[in-house]
């Protein structure tokens, strides 16, 4: 599924390195409400949502898989805490392999040349940039489609 | 999200199909080859015949695929990545077909022995292992069409290449066997727990 939802607490924060505006934890483990656990692992964040994702954050996890990346695109917290942004890097640099393909392809074709590897380029780009703006889309609609939901306030120690 | 689909019969006529491929490869091994000789047309035969089951064995175990793919997401692992279409689709994408068809089968066999918190479980070797030959066998298989093509000793040169390619994916589909087995074990211990119901 593209994008799915987890309620619950993040108990572990693995984070594995940074990069521009991107966060990639190593894992970051969620504490259930029925008492089980799920971890998520090569998860990728922006640094807009990453201050959320620390042990203790309690509240919604909007989360996504595209391809063979997958991350936490947005977080409602039990303390009224919102914050989405999808990071849209892949996006781009698929968008950008597939001009580029575009480009080798008619450049070549100019000079009486035809070659395979340009091509699949372009192919691989635009599946790939139809792929991550399709999840980004479904990302969007799925947190404004939950705009209503607040978590439950946490329980007084 | 769909629910849980029976994948037994699948998995079973699956497995058969690739048994029976990788004795046809094996087959295309051990035969004397003479291409002038009376076993010509006895060798060609086979190769038709392993052909046929090849594709034959694909379709069974890509429909097994498709099945498997849902029923880990049935079994609570909805957080896999794609659709059990994509599972199948990413064997005909170009370049990605060479490595995403592993990393759904890795990710499917993580799902099926851990449903609920598949992703820190650990995959099989068998996993890695049966891509590899898969991948060996069709480089392999490449490399001896296109020398087979280009000489005159052609046929002589490619030999060891077809050679490598018969036995990398007579492998594979032994392997494949054994993982589609394993996955619909594990599937089928892990759902009279989690799923209720028909």
């Amino acid at each position: 599924m593209a994008v799915s939802i987890i309620d619950g607490t993040i108990t572990e924060a693995v984070l594995k390195s940074s990069r521009r505006n991107l966060r990639i934890y190593r894992q970051i483990v969620f504490r259930l409400p029925d008492g089980g656990s799920k971890t998520w692992q090569k998860a990728v964040v922006d640094e807009h949502v990453a201050p959320l994702i620390q042990p203790g954050t309690s509240g919604r996890f909007y989360l996504f898989t595209a391809v063979e990346i997958r991350g936490i695109h947005g977080v409602r917290d039990d303390k009224g805490g919102a914050v989405f942004t999808f990071p849209k890097n892949t996006e781009t640099a698929s968008l950008i392999c597939a001009i580029m393909g575009a480009v080798v392809t008619v450049l070549l074709l100019a000079i009486g040349y035809v070659s395979l590897w340009p091509i699949l380029l372009m192919v691989l780009g635009v599946a790939l940039y139809v792929v991550h703006r399709s999840t980004r889309l479904a990302a969007v609609a799925q947190y404004e489609a939950d705009a209503g939901y607040r978590p439950p306030p946490p329980a007084a120690a | 999200m769909r629910g849980w689909r029976d994948a037994g019969g699948m998995a079973r006529f699956a497995r058969r199909l690739l048994g029976l491929d990788a004795g046809l490869s094996f087959l295309l091994v051990v035969l004397p080859m003479d291409p002038n000789g009376a076993s010509q047309l006895a060798s060609r035969l086979l190769g038709f015949v392993a052909t046929v089951c090849f594709l034959a064995a694909a379709l069974a175990f890509l429909r097994w695929l498709y099945l498997a793919d849902g029923n880990a997401r049935a079994l609570g692992a909805d957080d896999l990545m794609g659709s059990p279409a994509m599972a199948v689709i990413w064997y005909f994408v170009p370049l990605l077909g060479l490595f995403m068809p592993y990393a759904t089968m890795r990710d499917l066999w993580k799902a099926s022995a851990h449903p609920s918190d598949w992703q820190p479980a650990s995959s099989h070797p068998a996993v890695p292992l049966w891509w590899a030959c898969w991948l060996i066998g069709n480089i392999a298989g490449t490399i001896a069409l296109v020398v087979g093509l280009e000489s005159d000793l052609g046929a002589a040169n490619a030999a060891p290449f077809l050679l490598v390619s018969r036995l990398a994916s007579a492998g594979s589909a032994l392997l494949l066997a054994l993982i589609v087995g394993r996955i619909q074990e594990m599937q089928e211990d892990a759902r009279p727990t989690r799923i209720f119901g028909p």
